[in-house]
């Protein structure tokens, strides 16, 4: 998915699982991940750095309303696209600050840049949890059972994966209609056949090991050995891919919002927010800023945190996949 | 290493192949680089519908009668035309000594082809509708041709007005569309779509040689880039979706030219007659009142717009001044809807597209209409759906939308207030009004029983409000000071017809 | 190598097949009718019906579908309903800027990203290094199309010789004539239309081209054939370059090919930024449309071509490392 910047797709594994792939599903040979501990989280100051800016994001949506100057719906047409007034901004008008300028109805661009993180975050956490869910039952069950299952699920994803993101994404949104929750699912769709991959690229692994052989040999049934000892021990890649792909979705819902397809008025959303941008760039090129560098700096997060997760849990398997 | 080498010859090769096409080279002819809002659909005027097609068509293939900038009808391919007493004929005198680009003389019987491919059902002329009327075509010689109607349509000259003349012997072409041959002062060069198309002078052009030497049309859809793109120097000129933002920044500019002039549309707030309480005409005088017409043109349009007072445009003798004015008064609609047994907190859905205006329209109203205890649930739509919902449903109950291109009562009013209207969104259903419209058709243009006859329409809808009229459009342009003899024209698809008479000071 | 070849050829079958009917019922469930958007808001119902007829759109879908399947398997993909015109020249007049944007894109990406990551390998743990580590966390971080964006507001607004939007010439004709005429003002002129799009569809890949680059170049030096190519005396520059970089150049190759395959289609965004002419802003402009046989044919495309490129990285892998068997 291109117009994501997203390290994810890159990373994680995006060819067709043909059968002639041989070297598909061949577990790596001692590459056991490692364990989350505190101590070596701390060393890692990606991990680190990504957690305090996600920390720092977290709270401002939850502290929106309080943190800013002004109602981000309150029209005031007189100051439309009103360039920023700083921190001056403050001794102005009563609750309008315009610190960092107005929209093109305006409305204060701060307060709509720190409501818009919470679309944000919303999009990016259910659109990987559902991908995840969808994905993740996919793969295990494709790559526990294996045989025609397997077979068939994995050629869905391949067909899923032929197409490029955002096209599928828009082609999706435009079946449904344009508005937030398609949005979402377009998202999610457009994630589930990565997801599915990683999680039977693990599983496969998992299903080699031998406590999971003997697991087997003692008649434990299939379903819970799938939940109790393999999915368990599946999760550190699965985590890394759910991470960076949180910075995908986020990004791929900006670009949505950014053609009209995805979060309708009175929803705030940062890409919305951009296209409007594209329109006064030469005057007023603080509406296209400002939006761009929230997204840009909550995709930083996700990016720095999924980043130092593959290095403190040493996952090479997911880069050497690409 | 050599292997990678390899490779990357082979890549090379395959994109050379795929890379390919025509280049424009530098020279020293005179040229006009001309700012497009979309790429054209087709340039065969037969199934093109769209004013981004036209823009380029008229440069290339000519029309019977053209409007000027004061939309009064010229002589094009034409040079005289009647109407016979009882309405039911139209007769062409055609120009004579006319070429087309293919060398070959003009004639009635091109005339005739053109129609008549457009009223075979067979053939997919989009703009079929609007010739309806024409029974048959006759051709008594090479240089006059009569439409014999069956029924009085007093506006067909319009519509036949509109529509560029095809050559017979070429018109069945399969690539017409993007190799048209017309009688223009312009003949085709090169098209790449989304990119840029090349028209060069004619020499044999009836009117003259060309001044200009070539015209290059580039496609930029974003206002915002095509606009960069002309302060730039990358384009001379361009009508239509100039910035709003920009335009005064513009006007004082000495380095550009910024002209507007009144256009042939409006934007428009439809209520679904319906729906209650939409059906109590106190409750869409109430709504009426509380678009903020003055405010909206101001602050959002920045000034490009005049507020709206019914569907015809100011400027033409049409136009009924006299109708009743809905001021914005919030205080008067919550009398209005108290009247009408209104209960505060009531939910009405608006739905519009994705157009900018009517979307920045839509979130002014939900605010402003608030106020008056109705809260508007905003539903924007992808044309595509938006356009099935309005014409194939009848779920929704306030719309936004708008209408271009209505320049005469006829087509301003018949399809959209006539009970039996195939645009009629509202639903509005009058019998008086439709009587008029009826009648309006058989009527002389010219006379004053037909400008009473769409006075009394006008006056009767605007009072009833089944749509309130936001704003008239304004036609919009910019050119750099040294291009001469080009104007912003009121029915933008005409705008680059004269082209061929510009010029550029040195 | 030929065995496999094929049967990954083959896989591909099923994949297109299956995009196929996927791309159909999407566009074919869509609301909105090409024929209403064709007529636009003032059209006679009347004509919706007749020329919904004419496009055979009142045909039951599963029937709509075999006439697609049976016409597209000779070739003819048919007819674009806005532009009257065959589905495939339409294509392949897009088709020729795409590649042309992602070749440049990938251009910039491994003339930038190969050099700072060799930076980062030798200088590693130092200034340097930590300086390209933020470059590329930046770089893989920013929306491309925001990225068009600021580039746009801030150098192209400023600088006269980057265009705004569209494309110039197209940059292989520009070649061609460079070479028969001697001028470069057409390759300037491609070169100058290309060069903002580049670098906003190239950043992102170019921070995963110099991450790769360094990790793989620290992996390499600290192999035993280096340090024995260090033993003998070899140039610390030699073992880079001629040792430890070839190998890990592999991974790279993988990158720039899986990116140029996401690139051809998936650059909508950025496309429309640039207005550029690109078959990404053909295909959202018939979604948007529902023009069904545009999209149809070029999603079918771009997966084609998508899946294609990738089989040539699979092989190409194995091509250049004769380490990999495939059998």
């Amino acid at each position: 998915m291109t117009e994501s910047a997203g390290l994810d797709d890159l990373v994680a594994d995006r060819r067709p699982t043909g059968p002639g792939t041989g070297e598909e599903g061949t577990p790596e040979p001692g590459s056991r991940p490692g364990r989350l501990s505190l101590r070596r989280a701390l060393r890692s100051p990606q991990l680190v750095g990504g957690t305090v800016i996600l920390a720092g994001v977290i709270a401002v949506a939850i502290l929106a309303p309080w943190l800013s100057p002004a109602d981000p719906l309150e029209q005031n047409l007189q100051n439309r696209l009103l360039d920023p007034q700083g921190l001056g901004g403050l001794g102005g008008e009563a609750g309008r600050a315009y610190i960092l300028g107005a929209d093109e109805l305006g409305r204060d661009l701060l307060s709509r840049i720190l409501h818009g993180t919470r679309l944000s975050l919303l999009v990016g956490v259910v659109a990987t949890g559902l991908a995840l869910l969808v994905g993740g039952v996919c793969g295990a069950v494709a790559g526990y059972v294996g045989g025609w299952i397997d077979s068939v699920v994995m050629r869905v994803m391949d067909v899923l994966l032929a197409m490029p993101g955002v096209l599928l994404a828009i082609a999706i949104v435009a079946a449904l209609g344009p508005s937030l929750t398609n949005a979402v699912i377009a998202i999610a769709v457009v994630r589930v056949p990565v997801m599915a991959r990683v999680i039977r690229g693990d599983v496969l692994a998992a299903r080699e090991l031998q406590y999971v052989e003997a697991a087997r040999a003692l008649g434990i049934p299939g379903p819970r050995i799938l939940f109790r000892h393999i999915l368990p021990n599946a999760w550190v890649p699965t985590m890394v891919v759910a991470t960076l792909g949180m910075g995908t979705a986020i990004v791929t819902e900006a670009a949505l919002s950014f053609l009209g397809l995805g979060a309708q008025p009175p929803d705030i959303s940062w890409g919305r927010m951009l296209s409007v941008g594209l329109g006064v760039l030469r005057t007023d090129p603080h509406v296209t800023l400002y939006p761009g560098l929230a997204i840009f700096i909550v995709v930083l997060a996700f990016n720095l945190i999924g980043d130092g997760l593959r290095d403190v849990l040493d996952v090479k398997s997911v880069e050497q996949r690409g | 290493m050599k292997k990678v080498l390899v490779a990357l010859a082979l890549l090379g090769a395959i994109v050379f192949l795929l890379t390919r096409g025509p280049i424009d080279v530098d020279d020293d002819r005179t040229r006009l680089r001309i700012g497009s809002t979309a790429e054209v659909s087709s340039l065969d005027p037969r199934v093109a519908t769209d004013g981004a097609s036209f823009e380029r068509i008229y440069t290339m293939i000519e029309p019977l009668i053209t409007y000027d900038t004061s939309l009064e009808l010229q002589p094009r391919l034409a040079t005289a035309w009647e109407r016979a007493e009882d309405g039911m004929s139209l007769t062409f005198e055609l120009r004579e000594g006319v070429q087309f680009h293919h060398g070959r003389p003009f004639t009635s019987e091109d005339v005739r082809y053109t129609f008549e491919w457009i009223l075979d059902p067979e053939n997919r002329a989009q703009n079929r509708p609007l010739y309806t009327n024409i029974e048959t075509i006759e051709t008594p010689d090479d240089h006059t041709v009569i439409f014999r109607l069956n029924a009085p349509n007093a506006f067909l000259v319009n519509n036949l007005a509109r529509m560029p003349i095809v050559p017979a012997d070429r018109g069945e072409d399969d690539d017409f569309g993007r190799n048209p041959v017309g009688t223009g002062p312009f003949e085709f060069v090169s098209l790449r779509r989304d990119d840029r198309m090349v028209v060069r002078a004619f020499e044999d052009y009836w009117g003259g040689r060309s001044n200009i030497d070539e015209l290059v049309f580039r496609a930029i859809p974003e206002d915002g880039a095509r606009l960069l793109a002309f302060e730039a120097g990358e384009l001379d000129l361009f009508q239509r979706d100039v910035v709003y933002r920009e335009i005064a920044r513009l006007d004082e500019d000495d380095r550009y030219v910024f002209e507007q002039t009144m256009g042939t549309g409006y934007l428009y707030v439809a209520f679904n007659v319906d729906v209650e309480p939409l059906g109590d005409p106190r409750v869409r005088r109430a709504l009426a009142h509380l678009v903020d017409r003055e405010g909206f043109v101001d602050r959002v349009l920045e000034g490009v717009g005049t507020p709206g007072i019914s569907m015809i445009t100011p400027g033409t003798r049409w136009h009924n001044a006299e109708v009743e004015r809905f001021p914005y008064d919030p205080a008067r609609a919550r009398e209005l809807l108290a009247e009408a047994g209104v209960e505060d907190g009531i939910r009405l859905r608006l739905h519009t597209n994705e157009n900018p205006a009517r979307v920045q329209l839509a979130e002014v109203l939900q605010a402003s209409i608030a106020q008056a205890g109705v809260n508007l649930d905003i539903r924007i739509e992808e044309f595509g759906a938006y356009l099935d919902r309005i014409q194939a449903t009848d779920d929704y109950d306030i719309i936004i939308g708008g209408w271009l291109g209505q320049l005469d009562p006829d087509r301003a009013m018949y399809r959209q207030f006539h009970r039996d209207g195939s645009a009629n969104y509202m639903n509005y259903r009058n019998d008086r009004v439709s009587e008029l419209l009826d009648r309006g058709r058989s009527l002389d243009p010219e006379s004053d029983e037909a400008l009473r006859t769409y006075f009394e329409a006008q006056e009767i809808i605007v009072r009833e409000a089944p749509m309130a009229f936001v704003n008239y459009n304004l036609e919009v342009g910019v050119r750099h000071p040294q291009v001469e003899g080009w104007r912003v024209h009121p029915y933008s698809a005409a705008t680059y017809q004269d082209l061929h008479r510009a010029r550029i000071a040195r | 190598m030929l065995a496999f070849t094929l049967r990954r050829l083959a896989s591909v079958v099923p994949v297109l097949f299956g995009v196929s009917i996927l791309v159909f019922l999407m566009v074919h469930l869509t609301p909105g009718d090409p024929v209403r958007l064709l007529l636009g808001e003032d059209a006679e119902p009347a004509d919706v019906e007749r020329l919904r007829a004419a496009y055979g759109f009142d045909r039951p879908l599963p029937v709509q579908y075999l006439l697609w399947l049976q016409r597209a398997l000779t070739g003819d993909f048919g007819i674009s309903i806005r532009h009257q015109e065959p589905v495939l020249t339409l294509i392949a007049g897009h088709i020729g800027a795409t590649v042309e944007l992602a070749v440049a894109s990938l251009v910039v990406a491994v003339l930038l990203g190969i050099p700072l990551g060799v930076l980062a390998a030798v200088r590693r743990n130092g200034p340097v290094d930590l300086a390209c580590l933020v470059i590329a966390l930046v770089g893989v971080s920013m929306p491309n199309f925001w990225l068009g964006m600021v580039l746009l507001a801030y150098l192209a607004v400023e600088i006269d010789l980057l265009p705004i939007a569209g494309r110039g010439p197209p940059l292989l004709d520009a070649l061609g004539e460079l070479l028969r005429t001697g001028r470069p003002g057409a390759l300037l002129d491609a070169v100058r239309f290309l060069l903002l799009p580049a670098v906003a569809l190239g950043t992102a890949v170019m921070a995963v081209v110099m991450r790769l680059t360094r990790s793989n170049l620290v992996e390499a030096l600290g192999e035993d054939y280096i340090r024995t190519a260090r033993a003998k005396g070899v140039s610390e520059w030699n073992v880079v370059y001629r040792h430890a970089l070839r190998n890990s150049l592999l991974a790279v190759v993988t990158v720039v090919g899986l990116s140029f395959g996401a690139l051809l289609g998936g650059a909508v965004v950025t496309e429309t930024v640039f207005s550029w002419p690109g078959l990404g802003r053909l295909l959202v402009d018939a979604i948007r449309q529902r023009n069904f046989p545009v999209v149809q044919a070029g999603v079918l495309l771009v997966a084609f071509l998508f899946v294609l490129v990738n089989l040539l990285v699979d092989l190409s892998y194995a091509w250049l490392d004769p380490r990999i068997r495939y059998d």
